[in-house]
């Protein structure tokens, strides 16, 4: 078990390394002099003194490989700027403040919704996923079925435009504007991120109930589970104690599989419901075209992802022996 | 030895060669057998099919690529040009009628109109067109990328296998979203570059169980016997590998055309698809409609009851095909 985790995370630095150069190839090598074009059209004036700062400021000088270094924060070992290795994610343009510290503020709230997410499509997925199994080819298991392919089918930004609609039409209610954070009004906290996190969890479980549907149907056709009845175990504790624990196994890893939806939807439900996290921030970025900013959160994102499928990974690793050992 | 002397024909009595009927024959009959088998399949791929009609795929794609290699023959007509003439209640995308705003069906306009007094109904005819043109496309890149990836390193293994894995971990590890709507944002968007950027990033990630079926196949006895009759890697990948591979690959992309069609409404609802005249589903819904949805609902209803129709027909299409299709089902009913 040891050897395997070490071993997984040995693998994820390498693939972190290949993610910085990805980004860098992305917005440095593909295209860095439209950039300082574009911001310097905002700025409304051509100044070649103006250009020479930008570029240094954005560390386009010099050749693609020492900016790349500089950037990476691997010359820092021989005199260089900090970067990335240390921590430095580098500076916005338009408020001139540290990503890093913008981050502190912003990672949580989008954790926060995230694991939230996760929460609701697990516990809305898993037992709706159980009842169609046990009333397999039922009214029951027809119903939610269709449920789990409309979930998977529809929008889920448009569910929560619906929401937003027809709750201001029928009941004038609309989403509250101001956001608080956990630590000032834990109520109104609550108030703002739970519908946001309801909806995101919905897409997810739309595949997920007819995953554990089928799982739970296998199980139950193994001999073990004939076994434990005739023990003479009751219904629940076979249900509960043998045939669940064993369906949920194959699941941790569509848990993992889901992230990046998870993901899109926080960014998506950032926007719409105004939450003040990294997918608000990677969107104002982009649209200001704040250079540093969209690099170093596009690194965070993927760090962060990198590191949750790892969990998952693992966690699946700890439950199913059999990965352990192979 | 009673086949030597026959002079290498096998003739059995009571046998007789297969009766090959045409191919129309054979086509109508496997349709038959789908229809009957996944009803529900069938008209789903017949949904599928309306879409990629009205979405207008094909003369797209033809001017297109006339467009961009110079021929200047005459354009290939548009179905929704057609519908436009053919019917009274089908007008061009941008027209507007600033007297007729946000107003309710009627037989003029049939599901209303929206903001600036565009036709909702046929917006979301011409929306169709990027939906449909955006999934085809991206998946046709992605599938191709996907199944090269995928069948070389499960055919060469060893360390192709490694580094092209490698490659699939950074793309795994980039979350989809976040990558097109840097590239998109930062890059400008449009219809051509969605197709490209969705199905070029998408692609890696679609090698996985591909190669895992190419390694399967790559065990069986055929494979061997191809390169005792002396055959290539290429000839071996193409003529014997991808035949077997494919039904996995038709498979992946029928599921992958929903999810497509779901994210191209999502970066068009954030506001990285189309550039504004053009009419995108998601567009529809996004932010700035949202303003005027309490006046006019439908606004809010209908957009998404398009992309719910679509993904959920790409979905149920997928099922069946993969009943169909799949070899370990196959025999099962």
């Amino acid at each position: 078990m040891q050897k395997y985790v070490a071993q997984r995370l040995l693998l994820a630095i390498p693939t972190l390394f290949m993610v910085t150069i990805f980004i860098f190839v992305l917005l440095r090598v593909l295209l860095p002099a439209d950039v300082i074009d574009l911001i310097i059209g905002e700025y409304g004036r051509n100044d070649p003194t103006l250009r020479a700062a930008l570029e240094k400021e954005l560390g386009l000088t010099g050749h693609l490989y020492s900016q790349y270094f500089d950037w990476v924060g691997i010359s820092w070992f021989w005199g260089g700027p900090t970067g990335l290795i240390q921590g430095d994610l580098g500076e916005s343009l338009h408020s001139g403040r540290p990503v890093l510290g913008e981050l502190k503020k912003r990672v949580p709230v989008s954790f926060e919704l995230g694991i939230w997410a996760q929460f609701t499509s697990i516990g809305f997925s898993v037992p709706l996923g159980v009842i169609a199994a046990l009333r397999q080819d039922k009214f029951a298991d027809y119903g939610l079925r269709s449920l789990g392919i409309m979930l998977a089918a529809v929008p889920n930004f448009w569910i929560a435009v619906l929401i937003i609609t027809f709750g201001s039409i029928w009941f004038n209610w609309a989403p509250p504007i101001n956001f608080q954070y956990l630590t000032d009004d834990p109520v109104a906290h609550i108030k703002i991120m739970l519908l946001p996190a309801l909806i995101i969890g919905l897409t997810p479980s739309g595949s997920l109930i007819r995953l554990v549907r089928t799982q739970m149907l296998e199980v139950l056709r193994q001999d073990y589970i004939r076994t434990a009845h005739a023990k003479g175990l009751s219904q629940n504790t076979v249900l509960y104690k043998h045939a669940l624990r064993n369906a949920l196994i194959p699941i941790v890893t569509v848990i993992g599989i889901g992230l990046p939806q998870i993901i899109a939807g926080t960014v998506i439900f950032e926007q719409i419901f105004i939450i003040p996290g990294m997918g608000r921030y990677l969107v104002d970025a982009v649209n200001n075209l704040d250079y540093p900013v969209i690099q170093g959160l596009t690194f965070v994102f993927a760090f962060l992802l990198l590191i949750s499928i790892l969990l998952v990974d693992i966690s699946y690793a700890f439950l199913d022996p059999r990965i352990r050992f192979s | 030895m009673a086949v030597q002397e026959l002079g290498g024909i096998a003739e059995v009595e009571g046998w007789e060669a297969p009766v090959h009927k045409p191919w129309q024959v054979r086509l109508a009959r496997s349709l038959a057998n789908f229809a009957r088998k996944k009803p529900l399949g069938f008209v789903c791929g017949f949904v599928v099919i309306f879409f990629f009609i009205v979405g207008d795929v094909v003369p797209e794609t033809i001017n297109k690529a006339s467009r961009v290699a110079g021929i200047s023959d005459r354009p290939v007509p548009y179905v929704a040009d057609q519908l436009e003439q053919a019917f009274p209640w089908v007008y061009p995308f941008a027209q507007q009628d600033l007297r007729a705003r946000l107003q309710g069906s009627s037989s003029k306009h049939l599901l209303g109109t929206d903001a600036i007094g565009r036709d909702i109904f046929s917006r979301l005819l011409y929306g169709a067109r990027t939906a449909v043109m955006v999934s085809f496309g991206a998946v046709l890149i992605s599938m191709s990328i996907g199944a090269a990836i995928g069948i070389m390193s499960g055919f060469y293994g060893g360390w192709v296998d490694k580094g092209m894995y490698r490659i699939v971990d950074v793309f795994q590890a980039l979350p989809p979203l976040v990558v097109f709507i840097v590239i998109l944002g930062v890059f400008g968007s449009g219809l051509w570059a969605l197709i490209i950027v969705l199905g070029v990033i998408g692609g890696p990630i679609q090698s996985r169980l591909i190669r895992g079926q190419t390694i399967y196949v790559m065990s069986s006895p055929f494979i061997e016997a191809a390169r005792v009759v002396g055959c290539g890697d290429r000839r071996i990948m193409m003529r014997y590998i991808l035949p077997n591979v494919f039904h996995l690959i038709v498979l992946q992309a029928t599921f992958s055309l929903g999810f497509l069609v779901l994210l191209e409404a999502t970066l068009s609802f954030l506001g990285y698809g189309l550039p504004p005249p053009f009419p995108s589903w998601g567009q529809m819904l996004s932010l700035d409609g949202r303003q005027y949805m309490r006046t006019q609902p439908g606004l809010a209803i209908y957009p998404g009851v398009a992309i719910g129709i679509l993904v959920f027909s790409f979905n149920l299409f997928g099922d069946a095909l993969r009943d169909v299709l799949d070899p370990r089902l196959r025999g099962s009913r």
